[in-house]
């Protein structure tokens, strides 16, 4: 045995100090220096255990911003769709306002309004319906119960409108107010002002009154609203007096109007 | 001595402190296996004494414990089953397993399986980086300088 274990009589020195150890210690006879060495221990385990908690959270703030990057990168792209989707249900709920708002000024049982989408405004206003739904040139373009223009020229899929400012547009018009009503040819000018031209002198027409379409073009019905008049012009030695006439609204700003097919 | 010392006050206290595993018994058994010699005795005793008061547990189990392994440990390191370094791991896991079950009885912690499995494969690096340890003044065969013919 002895070979085998050279220290046997240290181990069993160590054996018997163990079980007398524990002999002492179950009676708490070793309670006092147990103490004094934890006065030593547990401060050291618990800056052990504060150190690792410090960094365990240290690593777990890394994961976690790394987890709210990709999930702030999927709410971006989630909010980017919910934007998409937002915009179309905004546009289509203010289409269906404008085709309301039509419905009510112009009786769809007696036009045939077709609604149509501005796609472009240079000299002409460019509409995104042609032929293939009926579009015809000389048709009017309406806004409400206001006048926008006047089909020009027509292809397949959209179309051009000849706007009431251009210098080639002249509509037979007449105005009704206070001091009667009064007819006359409305002349587009260059830029966005209009003016009511050939109107009788004895024929009453004051600032304020409004300006509407007399419909006897071919397919231009009567009572369309083509402004009101902002100025009126004339001498009293000439035949003809004129007034200067203003939109009541400006044409950039829309975004659906309608092409009358049946005045 | 001095980072024997300081390597095993440091597993005491993170065994005490963090971990559930008995790193203490590992590096026990690692190193009886790896080199005899009395130190191991006192050592096995002094860290159990430590390792039973940061525990609070009664003076002197875990130092019975580590005794038992220390000598069982350098007894099978004298026969023919410690050629290879690959029956530490059912020597360890025949004490860790022990002791485990030790602690179960007279301390009533539960037995916890996936903690031994974890303990035992912790038993591998600790024999490698001690054998580096111990062995890092042994000068290998093929580096042995050739004095004359």
């Amino acid at each position: 045995m002895k070979a085998a274990f050279p220290d046997l009589k240290l181990l069993l020195s160590l054996v018997f100090l163990t079980f007398l150890l524990m002999f002492f210690d179950s009676l708490h006879f070793l309670n006092t220096p147990k103490s004094l060495v934890q006065t030593v221990t547990i401060p050291v385990q618990y800056g052990l255990y504060k150190s690792a908690t410090y960094l365990g959270e240290s690593f777990r703030f890394i994961f976690t911003a790394r987890q709210a990057y990709f999930e702030n990168t999927a709410l971006r792209i989630q909010m980017g769709e919910l934007l998409t989707e937002n915009s179309g249900l905004r546009k289509k709920l203010l289409e269906n306002e404008t085709l309301v708002d039509q419905y009510n000024k112009l009786s769809p049982v007696t036009y045939d309004l077709l609604p149509v989408h501005v796609i472009g405004s240079g000299r002409f206003l460019s509409l995104d319906r042609g032929s293939d739904d009926g579009v015809l040139e000389g048709q009017a373009v309406v806004y409400k119960d206001n006048y926008i223009g006047q089909i020009e020229a027509v292809s397949p899929r959209s179309s051009q409108v000849l706007l009431p400012f251009d210098p080639d547009s002249k509509i037979a018009v007449f105005s009704q107010g206070a001091g009667g009503r009064a007819r006359g040819i409305l002349e587009g000018q260059f830029g966005s002002e209009l003016l009511m031209d050939k109107v009788l002198h004895q024929e009453g027409v004051e600032v304020g009154d409004l300006i509407y379409s007399e419909g006897i073009e071919g397919r231009l019905p009567k009572g369309l609203v083509m402004g009101k008049v902002s100025e009126v012009l004339g001498k009293e030695n000439e035949v003809f007096k004129q007034a200067k006439v203003l939109p009541l609204f400006d044409i950039v700003d829309l975004d659906t109007v309608f092409v009358m097919r049946n005045p | 001595m001095t980072v024997l010392l300081s390597v095993l006050l440091f597993l005491s206290f993170l065994q005490g402190a963090l971990l559930p595993f008995d790193l203490v018994l590992i590096f026990l058994i690692v190193r009886s296996f790896i080199s005899s010699g009395k130190e191991n005795l006192w050592l096995a005793f002094g860290f159990g004494l430590l390792v039973s008061v940061l525990q609070g547990s009664i003076l002197g189990f875990f130092s019975l414990i580590y005794l038992a392994a220390v000598v069982t440990a350098h007894l099978i390191r004298k026969t023919h089953l410690a050629s290879h370094w690959i029956a530490i791991l059912p020597l360890s896991i025949i004490f860790l397993l022990a002791e485990h079950l030790l602690v179960n009885i007279f301390l009533g912690s539960s037995l916890n399986y996936g903690f031994l499995l974890v303990e035992t494969a912790l038993v591998l690096p600790f024999y490698f980086a001690l054998r580096l340890w111990e062995e890092r003044f042994v000068v290998k065969k093929e580096i042995r300088l050739k004095i004359g013919k």
